[in-house]
């Protein structure tokens, strides 16, 4: 093995070590403002949990991790690719071929095909394009998860 | 030149890659909507893109299909879900899972993310057996929750809310970070902590697996894929030619088990694969990539002239199937396995660059258009007295004046409930905190007299207001703020619910989107009694 090769098979377990690091790195960033934002809410229930300063602190203690994970990412890609197998190998037996057509098969994508055009047809008249357009248009808090 | 030309070829962005940015971009034309950190608000908004795209992000212009089928599959108590299953089956009937592979940023996400170098977890039987779990998500969380809860009369898009990491990323995390949102800083709880959470496992998990979410949890994908036979495009195989070798399988980064089955996402690496070149991209009989010779159904009506490609080419007439798959086989023979010799014939770069061309001129319409929409369909700011400083809707402020009928028929003047706390809340029948939250201001209403609670509906109307509120069994007075003053008096924007509490003098206490819980309002009446 070169030593190119070498170099690039220890970056990539670098990177991918800081990666899962990282991860849980943020897990616990993450973990640790929900249990400071708990006892501030015990005291006001009005206290925000994910404040800027909170924030700013967590991100603090991530940075020197995602320095190093982007040093490694660096390291990675200067190494260059894994030479890619010529082909991955078969496996005997493998059911590859689809099942036969089932007769009738474009027919039934004309009736459904018809029947999805109906169906549009119906929800713009009763009101359902509205419904969309008036929750999309709107912040739906609890759809991002803001609450 | 010839080092960098050789950099070039092998980095180049695939024409899927290409598609996938430009559907991405198209989705969110609305860049301005990052700048601003405000949602577009056009009627645009109406139709569903094709791809997982949350309709929170700020520079979505289209309906995320997934979000709204949940939010119809929501309201179906009162109105069948007809646009948005309609939609839905036509998507899924002309394109099926190929907009997966080809149209959804989600999945261009997950695929960059697969593209850092890492140890990389290969696809097995437990994949395979992963793969299965989009399902039960999909009959859970996105059509039996929204159906339960419909007939409970709260709409709960469930897979949205607990689940969907695309909605955090783009609505949540790219609103969040605009100093102007600010103040929805205060809406975060354990809901967001969760949902955050659920965001960093699956992107974590897609740099380790190739598209983790799209495979094993991604609703859509197991809705599209339950029509890929059926649908129109799709990566086909032609099955007299097919010698069952299963290199198609093995190259495949999807959990498949034959070419253009429920897990195929149509990306197309297995065509320049085959040895047989059984296998080509198809919109109907139109070869849109791969052996223009396949397609046993075509040659057998001998309409082969018929046959065109993308790529230019146009068939010779009269070749029977049987000569071209000598043909084929012939070239499969003096070619090493794995190259592409028995695939495509050189494309026509004029009807290339043609097709390019059109498609950026579209995208640079779209661009031009939605960034540069009149201010008018922004909405509206807090208006504030230029004449006195002290009149206004933010804490500390007073809040001007103003009059507004009752559903009950009475007339609500803020002036005349000087002496009392107010507190106004602006809601509506289709926002699910809103409907969860009035209970608590029923409780506050009665349990503290002297406090006069006020629920606006929103300007935004899906249902007749009074009828709702006969099932319901809330005696508080409501309104509805049907031309939209009172909301943008209350500094309100498209965000529900919105809660004002003003003190007994008439000013505000506390002017906030989002979620209260009868604590906070028992903390601002207690400080006004002090």
């Amino acid at each position: 093995m070169s030593a190119r090769e070498k170099g690039r098979r220890i970056a990539v377990w670098g990177l991918t070590g800081l990666t899962l690091f990282l991860a849980l790195g943020l897990c616990w960033a993450i973990l640790d403002l929900w249990r400071e934002g708990q006892a501030l809410r015990q005291a006001d229930p009005a206290a925000v949990i994910y404040s800027p300063e909170a924030v700013r602190t967590r991100a603090r203690w991530l940075a020197p991790l995602l320095a190093l994970w982007l040093a490694a990412l660096a390291a990675a890609l200067c190494l260059g690719k894994r030479k890619r197998r010529q082909s991955a190998a078969p496996r005997p037996g493998a059911p590859t071929a689809p099942a036969p057509e089932a007769k009738g098969l474009r027919r039934l994508r004309l009736v459904m095909l018809a029947a999805a055009l109906a169906l549009i047809v119906l929800g713009v008249l009763n009101g359902g394009l509205r419904d969309v357009l008036v929750k999309a248009v709107n912040l739906c808090t609890e759809c991002i998860g803001l609450g | 030149m010839d080092k960098k030309t050789n950099w070039w070829a092998r980095h180049k962005p695939s024409t899927r890659r290409l598609v996938q940015l430009y559907t991405a971009l198209l989705y969110n034309a609305h860049l301005r909507g990052f700048a601003e950190g405000e949602l577009y608000t056009g009627k645009s908004k109406a139709l569903c893109v094709p791809g997982l795209n949350c309709y929170s992000c700020p520079a979505a212009v289209g309906a995320c299909p997934l979000g709204a089928l949940q939010n119809a599959v929501a309201a179906s108590a009162s109105r069948p879900a007809f646009y948005v299953v309609g939609v839905l089956l036509l998507f899924g009937l002309l394109l099926g899972r190929v907009i997966c592979g080809w149209a959804c940023p989600m999945g261009l996400l997950q695929e960059l993310l697969h593209k850092l170098p890492t140890r990389k977890l290969k696809k097995g039987r437990l994949t395979r057996a992963l793969s299965w779990v989009k399902y039960g998500l999909l009959a859970g969380l996105v059509l039996a929750v929204p159906l339960y809860y419909a007939f409970r009369r709260v709409p709960l898009p469930a897979f949205c809310k607990y689940v969907c990491p695309a909605g955090t990323l783009e609505g949540a995390v790219s609103l969040l970070l605009h100093p102007a949102n600010k103040d929805k800083l205060g809406m975060l709880g354990p809901l967001f902590t969760n949902k955050l959470l659920i965001l960093v496992l699956v992107l974590t998990a897609c740099v380790f697996v190739y598209r983790a979410f799209c495979r094993f949890l991604c609703p859509l994908g197991a809705l599209y894929s339950l029509m890929t036979r059926l649908a129109l495009v799709g990566v086909k195989l032609d099955r007299n030619r097919c010698t069952e070798c299963g290199v198609c399988r093995a190259v495949c980064p999807m959990d498949i088990r034959r070419v253009g089955d429920r897990e195929c996402i149509a990306c197309g690496s297995c065509i320049s694969k085959c040895p047989e070149a059984a296998i080509s991209f198809r919109a109907g009989k139109i070869v849109l990539m791969g052996n223009e010779t396949t397609g046993s159904r075509v040659q057998a009506t001998g309409d082969a002239a018929k046959v065109f490609s993308l790529r230019g080419r146009r068939q010779p007439t009269g070749l029977t199937e049987e000569a071209s798959r000598r043909n084929s086989r012939q070239s499969a023979a003096n070619s090493p396995v794995g190259t592409s010799i028995a695939c495509p014939p050189s494309p026509s770069r004029r009807r290339r660059l043609s097709a390019w061309l059109l498609a950026l001129a579209v995208l640079a319409g779209a661009l031009l258009y939605f960034n540069r929409s009149p201010a008018a369909q922004r909405p509206a700011k807090p208006t504030t007295d230029t004449v006195s400083v002290d009149l206004g809707c933010d804490p500390g402020q007073t809040l001007p004046d103003f009059t507004i009928q009752t559903l009950a028929g009475e007339a609500f003047t803020l002036s005349e409930h000087r002496g009392e706390l107010v507190v106004l809340n602006l809601w509506a029948t289709w926002c699910g905190p809103c409907v969860k939250e009035l209970p608590i201001f029923e409780a506050f209403s009665a349990a503290y007299p002297d406090a006069f609670v006020l629920a606006v509906h929103g300007p935004m109307i899906t249902e007749d207001v009074s009828a709702w509120l006969a099932k319901s069994e809330l005696s508080l007075p409501f309104a509805v703020d049907t031309d939209g003053s009172v909301t943008a008096l209350l500094g309100a924007s498209n965000v529900l619910p919105h809660t004002v509490v003003l003190d007994r003098s008439g000013t505000v206490l506390y002017n906030a989107p989002g979620s209260v819980t009868m604590e906070l309002l028992e903390q601002l009446y207690a400080s006004t009694k002090e």
